[in-house]
């Protein structure tokens, strides 16, 4: 294949000339006391920070799944990085660096209001920082907190004081305890009790500025009877090093609410072979804290190098529920080990998990569940559909789940099959007329459709392109 | 090192060629410490026993108590061929089988690199006996394992050997080790185009470790029938290699009441074509009981053409049963059909009302389902093994 | 006789029954008829004893005796009989252990002595002859990978031998091809006599064009509201539910 083939494929790999005001490579108590102090942060965050930073050093990486990655210099990568002309926070759109937005329309995420996805507020987060959010007085109207992480800080320290951490202590793993230390910026959102938040939420990433690694952190709080659907994007320029995304998400759902959050993850993969691409080490958990409570995580990965993320949602209060709904693509040589926790611990809680792995190229796709029922869990419910479509003969597709149960009334389900295309679907289709590769889209399509179900309108378009540019070629 | 078992380094007997081995062995031993719950494959176990309990050496034996014991599990002396008594093989007279004196080159300890537990070392450092079994057309062999006292541990190395183009091989081995423990290593080689039936059950009480390792060559057929569920502590592994056209079924039930712990965990690789696995396990948790199935299908990208499956259903029927499932793929191929189904739940209330609908009363159905869902899992094993089966399991507390 | 008196249940808390009286005398066949949800298997399950239903008033008499309060296997040894829409398969349970269970329970119950096995084989076989029953079916789970038809033909099987008061049949005709039905139709119109009632729920004529019923019932959101003769079923074939109001 050639490299034009495949910059087309990767769409979204332009590097963007904005000078950045970046802290030198490296990492020490030094770098989290400067990163703090560029942001004036309160005494607490700088504490949390150097007490993560402390407990990390002592933590070694996993090795547990199935990856082969390459040593991370963790010394060689720049901490912080933001675009110069965001020294100052713009306090409109208007003060953007006109290069900004022009890379997010590239991205085909204009910032203009007038020009954006109607009922969309879009928060973007260019390497480091939150370059701007729309929408904020509209959802001010509602009471609905939508802020870059940073500001939140400022604003909202006590919000942030009461919930940050809760869900994924900074000790929780290696990854969380950096991302604690050094987390640059990333949305935070409250929905006020009783309140349905008007419109969707939207954070774009990416990571621009060479040698850096992107450590953002999403805190969602939703109060009591409250609803709010958040949309995650995800893109970088194409580099022949790896880059490191160590991103934590945090969700926290109150009696009687509501949250989803769909990502849509294109990160670059990496080149043909397999140079390059983003090392994306994500923590993601949600907890349903209290009863009735809801949290459903919807994801379709297609980029990345490496894909190591397990979105999971903690069912504590009683009558909650959790799904996981995830299309996790493979090609060339991209390796993904992802999947979900549902921990059942409230009584009558439930829980679904679909997920459609597909492996081209030389690709490694993992799926790495766990189902526990704990022994409080009465009448858990789960069920799990986990299977693998196989494309090449060069590529694999794995499956770990995990079940243990410890109530005798939980009823667990898993089924799982993996199989290549099926000869008489493709025939059909030719048979009518398609393309080889048409006829593999649709059926590749008709696979993941019971997630794609699951996204926004805007979001299930963009997926489904996505999926057809990430499998371009890959057939025969 | 652990030290309650330092006894059981000391009493083993062994022929002159294997003492290098052994010392190896040992020297490894005294390295190595008890697996914890941070080790994958020993996550579920509770192993504290191991260290608090007292050993007791063999003891010489009458062989009027050995046609006694037999006898209390429903077996007769006249149907066994091959008798390891307190760690020491007896009445081998056939010309076809190997003694451990002339086991030089059959046997190896485990490379560093593998997986390697205390348990595998243990079994080379203190190897009480080992044997070969070949296995021409229609063999058909019972091997019981019996301790005639408690607190006994014995390390065995069973080499099973079939021939090629030899089919109806069958082999049923008994452990009859109350309050005992036998550390148990089986090699399976099963040449093309041969096939065998094997099956092993444990009485209740003991403690079975069993290390099962088996090669199935071309278009050769391995049955597994695993029924060690009156055991009070198991672990299992089983590692398969499957070759072209190898047909590979291996089934079981765990059901542990009291504080029983029943641990499969099962590999197998598909390494050449159109090779076929199937795995079937069956749990029914009672009072504390713990179920675990580690079940793994692993195609490799030389195997196309591969059918895989898995099934792990399990009955939870206390409230303090505890049921692990971990059924996994590892598929490096497209032209493969795999799937596995698990279930952990309830017994079904449809099929509840439907029989009681009927007139049957609601304990008797209960039971009905119960044992119609053991049954799935028996109706594999060769006819001539399911009677006794069915005895076993009605002994263990499931019945009509 | 069987007698329903005011009947009115729910399901998770959706009133599914608003009050239903039917009164079946023996020897009559009286078939149930009504579009989809209109509380047709509910009144089924109701009546043998399916404890999803919660039964919010009214009274089921069998032989003037309430049926309320009994277990789903006691109403079987009472004498009634459902003919499920969706017979369930248990792969481990053999069929023929399992006729043999079922026909012993109820002999029990009335206080007769159990059959042997032999017997049990030989009374099976004879009603599996009257029926075109493959004999190798007892053999095999119950139900467990039976086709639609030979599902349909056990249950027929079992209202053969277990011989109840009261025999409902519920859809017992749908999935059936013409000649699986004539069979089920055959083994019903062989137990007619003047100490048996039936009830035949449907959803089509089809099935009445050989089991004639003495009264035609039409269920309609959870009440009766139409009750005639064999006429009644003929309309409705010929015109839907659609003039129901």
């Amino acid at each position: 294949m050639s490299k034009l083939q495949i910059s087309e494929q990767y769409k979204y790999g332009f590097e963007s000339n904005v000078p950045s005001d970046a802290l030198p490579p490296g990492l020490n108590e030094g770098v989290i006391r400067a990163i703090s102090a560029k942001k004036n942060e309160p005494p607490f965050l700088l504490e949390w920070r150097l007490k993560a930073y402390r407990h990390w050093l002592k933590m070694v990486e996993p090795n547990w799944a199935k990856l082969n990655i390459n040593p991370i210099d963790f010394n060689a990568i720049s901490y912080f990085s933001k675009p110069k002309s965001q020294v100052d926070r713009p306090k409109s759109l208007d003060e953007v660096d006109p290069e900004l937005l022009r890379t997010y329309e590239r991205l085909g995420i204009p910032l203009h209001e007038q020009k954006m996805l109607a009922g969309v507020a879009m928060d973007a987060v260019f390497d480091s920082v939150s370059v701007a959010t729309t929408f904020k007085e509209k959802l001010a109207d509602a009471g609905v907190i939508f802020l870059p992480f940073s500001e939140a800080v400022e604003k909202h320290p006590d919000l942030i004081k009461k919930y940050m951490g809760t869900v994924i202590p900074y000790r929780d793993n290696f990854f969380a305890a950096l991302n604690s230390a050094v987390f640059s910026d990333g949305s935070f959102v409250y929905i006020p009790p009783g309140v349905r938040c008007p419109m969707e939420l939207s954070t774009y990433f990416r990571i621009n500025a060479m040698n850096t690694g992107q450590f953002e952190r999403t805190l969602i709080i939703a109060d009591k009877g409250s609803y709010v659907s958040y949309l995650e994007g995800c893109s970088a320029p194409m580099r022949d090093e790896n880059q490191l995304h160590a991103a934590v998400v945090e969700l926290v759902a109150h009696e009687d609410s509501e949250i989803k959050y769909s990502t849509v993850q294109n990160w670059y993969p990496g080149d043909e072979n397999g140079k390059g691409g983003i090392y994306n080490f994500v923590t993601k958990r949600g907890d349903c804290r209290e009863a009735r409570s809801k949290i459903s995580w919807t994801q379709v990965e297609t980029g990345s190098a490496i894909t190591w993320k397990y979105p999971s949602v903690i069912l504590k209060g009683d009558h909650s529920s959790g799904s996981f709904y995830s299309v996790a693509v493979v090609n060339n040589y991209q390796q993904a080990d992802t999947g979900t926790k549902m921990v059942h611990i409230g009584k009558n809680t439930s829980s679904t998990i679909v997920s459609k792995g597909i492996s081209t190229g030389k690709g490694q796709n993992t799926y790495r569940g766990l189902v526990k029922v704990s022994p409080l869990a009465k009448n858990a419910r789960n069920h799990t559909e986990c299977d693998s479509l196989l494309l090449s003969d060069t590529c694999g597709a794995h499956t770990f789940p995990y079940i243990e149960v410890s109530h005798p009334s939980a009823q667990v389900e898993h089924e799982a099959t993996t199989s290549k295309i099926s000869e008489q679907e493709l025939f059909y289709c030719r048979q009518r007329g398609l393309s080889e590769e048409e006829a593999v889209n649709l059926i590749v399509n008709g696979f993941c459709k019971t997630v794609f179900q699951e996204l926004p309108m805007e979001f299930a378009v963009e997926a489904q392109k996505l999926l057809e540019i990430s499998l371009e070629g890959s057939v025969g | 090192m652990i030290e309650t078992l330092k006894e059981i380094l000391h009493s083993s007997k062994h022929p002159k060629w294997y003492e290098p081995l052994r010392s190896v062995a040992t020297a490894r031993f005294k390295k190595i410490e008890l697996p914890t719950k941070k080790n994958e494959q020993w996550k579920y176990a509770n192993l504290r026993w191991v260290e608090s309990h007292q050993w007791s050496k063999n003891k010489k034996t009458k062989k009027s108590d050995v046609e006694g014991l037999l006898k209390s599990y429903q077996l007769d002396s006249k149907d066994v061929d091959y008798i390891c008594i307190d760690g020491n093989f007896q009445s081998i007279n056939d010309s076809l089988d190997i003694a451990f004196e002339n086991m030089q080159n059959k046997i190896h300890v485990p490379s560093h690199d593998r997986n390697v537990t205390l348990f595998d070392i243990l079994l080379f450092a203190g190897l009480d006996d080992a044997i070969q079994l070949n296995f021409s057309k229609k063999r058909k062999l019972h091997v019981v394992f019996l301790a005639t006292t408690k607190h006994q541990w014995h390390n065995i190395q069973l080499n099973l050997n079939v021939l090629k183009d030899s089919s109806d091989n069958q082999i049923k081995i008994s452990v009859i080790y109350p309050d005992s423990t036998l550390n148990l290593s089986i090699n399976s080689h099963i040449q093309s185009k041969s096939s065998l039936d094997l099956m092993t059950w444990t009485a209740p009480s003991s403690k079975i470790i069993l290390n099962h390792y088996a090669d199935a060559k071309k278009k050769s057929r391995l049955n597994g029938f695993f029924y060690n569920f009156e055991s009070s502590w198991v672990h299992e592994r089983h590692n398969i290699d499957v070759d072209a056209e190898a047909d590979v079924h291996l089934s079981g039930l765990l059901l542990p009441k009291n504080k029983d712990f029943d641990d499969k965990e099962i590999d197998i690789i598909h390494h050449s074509p159109k090779g076929k696995s199937h795995q079937m396990f069956y749990s029914v948790g009672r009072d504390k009981g713990k179920a675990v199935f580690h079940g793994r299908a692993i195609v490799k990208q030389t195997a196309p053409g591969t059918d895989a499956r898995q099934l792990a259903h399990a009955l939870m029927l206390s409230e303090e049963c505890q049921i692990f499932s971990r059924p996994e793929l590892e598929i490096d191929i497209d032209d493969v059909r795999c799937q596995h189904g698990s279930s952990v739940g309830q017994i079904d209330e449809k099929s509840l009302l439907y029989l009681r609908s009927r007139g049957i009363p609601y304990e008797l159905a209960k039971n009905m389902i119960i044992c119609g869902f053991i049954e799935e899992v028996i109706l594999l094993l060769p006819e001539i093994w399911q009677d006794w089966i069915h005895q076993r399991v009605k002994f263990h507390g499931f019945s009509i | 006789m069987f007698e329903i008196k005011n009947l009115s249940a729910d399901i998770d808390g959706k009133t599914i029954l608003k009050g239903i009286d039917l009164k079946v005398n023996p020897g009559e066949v009286h078939a149930i008829m009504g579009p989809n949800g209109s509380g047709k298997s509910t009144m089924a399950g109701v009546i043998s004893g399916n404890e999803d239903y919660n039964i919010t008033a009214g009274k089921i008499l069998l032989e003037g005796s309430d049926l309320h309060g009994l277990l789903p296997e006691e109403r079987a040894g009472e004498g009634v009989f459902l003919a499920f829409q969706y017979p369930v398969a248990i792969s481990g349970v053999n069929n023929m252990v399992f006729l043999q269970a079922s026909l012993n329970s109820i002999r029990k119950y009335k206080g007769l002595e159990p059959l042997d096995a032999f017997d049990c084989i030989e009374l099976i076989k004879n009603k599996m002859k009257l029926l075109h029953m493959n004999p190798e079916l007892l053999q095999r789970g119950l139900n467990d990978g039976f086709s639609g038809g030979e599902k349909k033909r056990n249950e027929i099987l079992q209202m053969l031998l277990l011989e109840p008061k009261l025999a409902i049949l519920d859809e017992t005709d749908s999935g059936l091809d013409i000649d699986a039905l004539k069979t089920v139709a055959e083994g019903v119109n062989a137990m007619r006599d003047e100490k048996r009632s039936f009830i035949v729920v449907t959803h089509y004529q089809r099935l009445l064009d050989y089991i004639i019923p003495d009264v035609v019932h039409i269920l309609k959101d959870g009440k009766i509201v139409l009750t005639g003769d064999y006429t009644l079923a003929q309309r409705l074939e010929k015109e839907g539910y659609g003039w129901l109001k």
